[in-house]
Parts: C-alpha cells; structure tokens; sequence
C-alpha cells in the first residue's frame, strides 16, 4: 500500500521537525513566531511590525508576527511563559504589563520567568493639554491645581496603565488633587483632552505627536529621560525633580526561561544590528519612539527598576494590588 | 471650490495611476473575499496584508487596505442573504428580511440591491470626507461622555422597537446582551467581573465567537436537524434583477441609510455594527408596511447595507484628519500608516497630500470597481442555493471557526463560541431573536464606560447628562419616540385597511 506508507512517512516527518529543530547549531530551521500582546495596531504591535523586515533580514530566518491580544497581555505572557525554550516562541511586546502588570495585579508570572533579549524601542507618558488652558507649562498646571484642589479631571490611558500611575505620582509628590478619568488606551484619553471633556490628560507619547505637531495640543511633560529630539520645548520629570514618577515604556523581546544561550545571542545580535539601522530610526522616530538598542542583561534590570518604582507609587498614592 | 477640484484632479491622478489602481482593485477583491467568508473578518485580513503591503509604495500600501476595509461590506450581506448567516457583524440585520427574499426565490434582487446600495452609501461617504472631513472630526471630538450617554439611549429606543416578533422576547434577548457586555473588567476602575479567573473572559465576552457562535453554528444545528434534503427554497429563481417597484422602495432607504451610516461611523464606538439596525428600525419606523418587515421587504435589506458602508467612510474621518481610530478595524490602518513612517493626523492633508487625496480618490474608483465585481457574481451566489446543504455545512462550520479564532489567535474563543452557538440554539427553538442580544451587547459596554466617565467627570451629579444642549436633544428626541406609538395607534387603525383597498 503505498499511499499508506507515504502518509505514514509524512506523519514520521511532521513528528520529527521539532525534534531537529531542538539543535541549536542549524536555529533556525523553521519559522520562529514572535508572539504580540496587543491587537493589531496597537502600541507593541507597531514597533515590532515597523522593525520585522529588517530584524528578518538580519536574523537570517523567517519570523511570523501572531497577536494574541487580551487581559493586558496576560494571554500572550503566560502562553510564552508555558511555551517550548527552543527558540521558536519569543515574546515580542511592550514592558508595561510585565512590570506593571505585575505590580497592579496578581498574574501567574513574573520578572524573573523570561530570558531577556533585548530592548529596543523606548516610548513615555506624556502630558498635554489643550492650549487655550490657564496653564502654559507644568510648572503653571501644578499651580493651578494647588490653587483649586479636586477641581481638575484629568484623562488617562486606563487604570492599570503607566501613564496613570506616573500622574498619580505627580500629584502625590506635590500633595495635590486632581479626579482621574480612565479611558481605554491612549487615544481616548488624548481626544478627552482634546475635546476639552477633562482639563488635561496622561498617556502613550506616541499618540500625542501628530496633534502636538499641528498645535491642537500643548506637551507638559514627558516621562523618558532625555527631551525628544522632535519636541525640544517639552521638559522631561527628570528635570522637574520628579523622575520618581517616570516608569519605563519600552518594546523588547523575551523568551521563554531555559532558551539555549546561542539563540538568544542570534536573535539579541540581530535586534542590535536592526535598532543601528537608520532606515528603523528613522520609522520608529515617526511612531513616537526613541530608538537604543540595550541587551538582555540592561533589559532586565530596566525592568526590575520599573517595577520597583510602580511598587512604591502605589504604596505613595494607595494603590492596592488586585 | 476651485481648490477643490484642483485637489481631486490631483488625487485622481495618483490613484489612477496603473500601479495604484491595481492596488485597489487587489484591496477591494481581497475585500470582498473575506467578506463573503463567514467569520474571516477585514481586521484579521488587514492584519496580514501588514507584512506583505510592507514594501509597497505608502499610497498604494494605504489604497490596498482601505480597499480591504470596505470592501468586506460589500461581500458581507451575500452569505446574511443566502444563508441566513452575516458573513460580517455588520451585517447581522441584513439576515432579517435578505433570507426571507431569498426563500421566495427573490435571492437576485436582493444581493443585486445590496451591491447598489453599497456604491451609492460607499459614494456619498467619499463624498462626505472630500467635502466636510475636518470639520466633522472637530465636531466628533466635542461630543463628550454624557452626549454619548443620550445618543447610545436614543439609538437604543430606535432599535429597540424593529424585531417584529414579540416585544417581551426581544427585550429578554436585549436584557442577556446587556448581562453579557457586563463580564470582563470594568471599564473604568478595571475590577475583573464574572471571568471565573480565566484570561479569554478578562477582556469581556469576544465579539467575533458570540455572533459566529449566535448565528452561523446555530444555523447549521437548525438546519441539519430537518430533513437531509435541506434547501432554502424550492422553485424556480425569480429574476436576478431588482424590478422598478424594488427600487421605488428601496431607492429613499438608501439615501437614508447613507445619511445615518456615514454620521454614526464618525462617532467613537459605533464602528460598522450599529448603523445598520439603526437604518433598519428607521426605515420599519417610517414604512406604510411595518407589519411586512421581516417577511422579506427589499428597503430592509436596502437600508442596513447601505448604512454600514457609508459607516466605514465616515470612521476614516477622524483617522484622516485627527489621527484618531474609532474602530478595531481603523487601528489598523493607523498601523500601516506608522509602519510606511507616515503620521495620520492634522498635518496628513499638507505633509502627504497623495497619500491623502490619493487615498481619499481611490475610494470613488473602489467602490465603482467593487459594483462592477459583485454584479456579475449575483448570478453565481444566487445559484449557489443549489449545492446541496451537505456540502455546504462542514464548510461553514470550518470558516466559522478560522473566524473565531483568528481574531485573537486563542483557542478559548472558538469554545466560547461553541457555547454561543447552543444558546443561539436554544434561543432559535424558543423563538427569542438574536439581534436586540448583539445589539445590546454593543451598546451595554459602551454605555456603562460612558455613563461612569460621566459621573467621575461631575462628580457624581446627574445633572451632567442634561447640560449639554446636544445631549438634551437626544433625550427629547427619546421621549418622542417612547410617547409616539401611543400617539399613532388611533391614526394607524383607521388608515390601513384604506391603504390595502388600493
């Protein structure tokens, strides 16, 4: 019977092609999925879509781009987590969720479950409000506050979101009240503001420029540590004496703890090698992001820090794990 | 004016251009595709085109995907009308009377008019963003949480009224949608909520598995319980082409449908999925026959499809102009824009005009292309009542799961929608209908986030929802209609039977 045999052969192939694939000398021999936490379109899944021709072409492999978006990314964290440390499973997402998720929430995972590759993209909080408000600078909406306490609604991206805890922060440190309204993502909260439903708002950079640029909107703030080369007039929190209120929002990969070391130097290679590519820069700049390659080891404690400082401005503003 | 021209001449000429004509064509045929396909949906699809529209030119990348966007509407009504099964969630309301038309052998007219009232609703819309774009998505944006509140209430009341069977039943089926849009995290504090600590139901119950599941699995348990020789109808195949007495009913519905799509699409929220029962309700509010919609009337197959694609022109509005999406399906747009290092917002008119107006053109010739796609393939759909059900069933169940799962590529989904597909079952069996439950469950969500915004913003004060003057319209408007059938029933018994004499 030999269509029999011919099955039964592809049958013995099919079960054999991850069992090949476990050696690393020939990674990789299929393609790799890079697993999203966000739906298409969202934050995460821009930096990896802009970067995924080049990152291919320099990893010398296929990659696959899968999003399994849902519950803050803890749909995409934990299948990583579970999934085989061969090198064809990485998690290709934003930090939020695994810094600050897991300081907000109990999540069946944590720092110290992944192999870290490397970051790459670096987002902020920003700050804006409307520019016909009383205020032309922080400095002038902290005073204001002060001067009307509780009065103020601010926008944010979402409760369990960074850009809401960082405002927190701000208003902790100074001993001051404002109302926060949570919306959902960034763009909601950034149109609250723009439509003049709250008096300012907190979330993803990113989405602010194109109507910071056009003058709809005023940046206040920004959370990363050096001004935007784009946006020179907007002051980091840094510089403000209130770095403590900046946590990190950046893209990075990781993979699941156990990956051999010789894959996670190829693909932290290739992701160096993308991130000095100016064509990359250049895109990723445009999207809202900075761009500096920092390999596993400065990844993880990026991350380590961020969570600590997500921990503390919990405890300042009383804020209880869930 | 001048300008006006000038601009559109331009536009034209980059989207008439060989290769970019050919990128709408590709968008518009992969469009209607997906759309005729039951589950597979323009998100995921434009998902994928992602990588592959990568190395395009940006203006062609753009024209392909937006092709995709709405094109699906077009292809979204041929499986509502032939099937009884929306190959899109937009077009959940066109199984309502579409499927009655075609059991009476009227399946030609029906996909025939669809395809018409797509063009004509795909038309005005394009029309609309050339000539009022910037200033309705300032517009949109001033329209705040508490008018949002009144404008999900009003739209409720219109809705709420359209499902011919019985009211009780329908408001059962209303009251399970709003229960259902309750699981989930809040969405303002984000407390999780009956998720029985799974992650799939964190993030509430997922649209795409509770229509597939409600409609296409439910269709096919119903129909392989009759006899093996299922058909939609038996007879002859009444003419393919909508007569003149079709399209004096279905031309004014049209129009109205545009009008309703391409307003509501501007709004957060509303995506594709509401304007059709809107346009709907509308058309059964102000028709002579009310009592006839249901049975299979053309202006409620003429209505809905309209307005859902006038809806996807109104949602570019706001991505155009501000940047901002209103939809899943518009995310990803802004994605393919970002990912071509192109910055959609104010500043897309005079940083990129060919992209803009090439864009914006290209769904004139679009829409033009997809009407001349899909006429031909009427006689081809219509004749494919003629494969026998056994056929046809194990593939619909197959795309309904690819739909389900392709959304969020998580094998939970397609359980959940298993699960909808027996209450969807049931439901069938016991006669409750199942479009106030998706309806509800859509306007639930977006309702509790609103009202609780609201109430942050004013502290707890009710007096919010009725400050806004837009907002005080749309509860007048409320009343009216709460209080209008009480008005008309006197009139309406003593003028019917006068009409029917005729």
């Amino acid at each position: 019977m030999p269509r029999r045999s011919l099955f039964l052969l592809f049958v013995v192939a099919l079960v054999c092609l991850p069992l090949q694939s476990a050696h690393s000398a020939n990674y990789p021999s299929y393609p790799v999925q890079f697993i999203i936490s966000f739906p298409p379109g969202g934050p995460g899944d821009t930096t990896i879509r802009i970067i995924h021709p080049a990152l291919q072409k320099n990893f010398g492999g296929a990659i696959q781009l899968v999003n399994k978006p849902g519950a803050g990314g803890a749909i995409a964290y934990t299948y990583v987590k579970k999934a085989k440390p061969d090198g064809y499973t990485i998690l290709s997402t934003m930090s939020a969720p695994l810094t600050v998720g897991t300081a907000l929430r109990t999540l069946p995972f944590a720092l110290d479950d992944y192999e870290y590759i490397g970051a790459y993209a670096f987002g902020a909080t920003g700050i804006v409000s409307k520019p016909d408000k009383r205020w032309k600078d922080l400095d002038g909406l902290l005073a204001y506050i002060k001067k009307n306490p509780g009065k103020l609604n601010y926008g944010t991206s979402g409760a369990p979101t960074a850009p809401y805890l960082t405002m927190a922060a701000v208003l902790a440190i100074r001993d001051l009240k404002a109302t926060p309204v949570h919306y959902k993502g960034s763009g909601p909260a950034r149109n609250a503001a723009l439509g003049g439903h709250v008096d300012f708002s907190a979330g993803g950079f990113g989405a602010m420029q194109a109507l910071l640029r056009a003058g709809k909107l005023v940046g206040l703030a920004i959370t990363d540590n050096a001004r935007d080369p784009k946006f020179p007039d907007i002051p980091t929190l840094k510089e403000k004496g209130l770095g403590r209120a900046s946590i990190g929002l950046w893209a990075g990969l990781w993979a699941p703890k156990g990956t051999p070391k010789a894959v996670l130097d190829k693909l932290s290679a290739a992701l160096k090698k993308t991130a000095g590519d100016p064509a990359v820069v250049k895109k990723l700049n445009k999207a809202g992001f900075r761009v500096e390659f920092v390999d596993g080891a400065g990844a993880k404690r990026l991350a380590r820090q961020d969570h600590e400082t997500s921990r503390e401005i919990m405890k300042a503003v009383g804020i209880k794990k869930k | 004016m001048g300008d006006l021209f000038a601009n559109l001449y331009f536009g034209f000429s980059v989207s008439l251009a060989p290769y970019n004509l050919l990128a709408c064509f590709m968008g518009v045929f992969v469009g209607t595709a997906i759309g005729v396909l039951p589950g597979l949906g323009p998100v995921a699809t434009m998902s994928l085109l992602l990588p592959i529209t990568i190395k395009m030119e940006p203006t062609a990348a753009i024209i392909i995907m937006a092709g995709v966007f709405y094109g699906a509407m077009y292809g979204g009504s041929t499986t509502s009308i032939l099937l009884n099964l929306p190959g899109e969630a937009s077009s959940v309301v066109t199984t309502l009377d579409g499927y009655q038309m075609a059991r009476q052998g009227r399946a030609g007219p029906a996909l025939a008019i669809c395809a018409w009232g797509s063009f004509i609703a795909g038309t005005l819309g394009v029309l609309g963003i050339t000539l009022m774009a910037p200033a309705l998505a300032e517009m949109a944006v001033k329209i705040g949480p508490p008018e949002l509140v009144a404008l999900l209430c009003l739209s409720f009341l219109l809705v709420v009224q359209f499902s011919g069977g019985s009211r009780p039943r329908a408001a059962a089926s209303a009251l399970l949608g709003f229960l259902l849009s309750t699981i989930g995290l809040d969405p303002v504090e984000s407390t999780p909520r009956y998720d029985f600590g799974t992650f799939t139901l964190m993030d509430g119950v997922g649209f795409a598995p509770l229509v597939i599941g409600l409609f296409g699995i439910s269709e096919v348990l119903i129909n392989l319980e009759k006899s093996e020789k299922m058909e939609v109808f038996k007879g002859r195949i009444k003419g393919l082409w909508p007569t003149r007495q079709d399209w004096r009913d279905s031309a004014p519905a049209i129009g109205r449908g545009s009008v309703v799509g391409f307003f509501m699409g501007i709004l957060p929220g509303m995506g594709t999925i509401v304007p059709p029962f809107l346009s709907y309700s509308l058309e059964r509010r102000i028709s002579k026959r009310p009592e006839k919609f249901g049975t299979g009337v053309i202006e409620g197959v003429a209505g809905p499809e309209a307005a859902n694609n006038s809806a996807t022109a109104g949602s570019m509005i706001p991505l155009l102009t501000l940047g901002i999406a209103p939809s899943a399906a518009v995310a990803v747009l802004t994605a393919a824009f970002l990912t071509h290092g192109v910055q959609p917002g104010p500043l897309l008119i005079t940083e990129h005009p060919a992209i803009f107006w090439g864009v914006v053109t290209s769904m004139y010739t679009g829409n033009a292309l997809l009407l001349l796609l899909n006429l031909p393939l009427v006689g081809m759909w219509a004749r494919l009542l003629t494969v026998p059900y056994r056929y046809l069933w194990p593939l619909i169940l197959l795309f309904c799961g690819i739909g389900a799962y392709s959304v969020s590529n998580n094998p939970a989904d397609v359980m959940l929608m298993a699960v909808f597909g027996l209450l969807g079952y049931m439901m069938r069996k016991l006669n409750y209908p199942g479009a106030p439950l998706v309806l509800a469950f859509v306007l639930g969500r977006l309702f509790e986030e609103k009202v609780r915004q609201s109430l942050v913003i004013s502290r707890g004060s009710y007096e919010t929802f009725i400050a806004h003057p837009l907002a005080l319209l749309a509860w007048i408007a409320s009343a009216i209609l709460l209080l209008y059938p009480f008005f008309l029933r006197g009139k309406r018994t003593t003028h019917f039977p006068a009409e029917e004499e005729e």
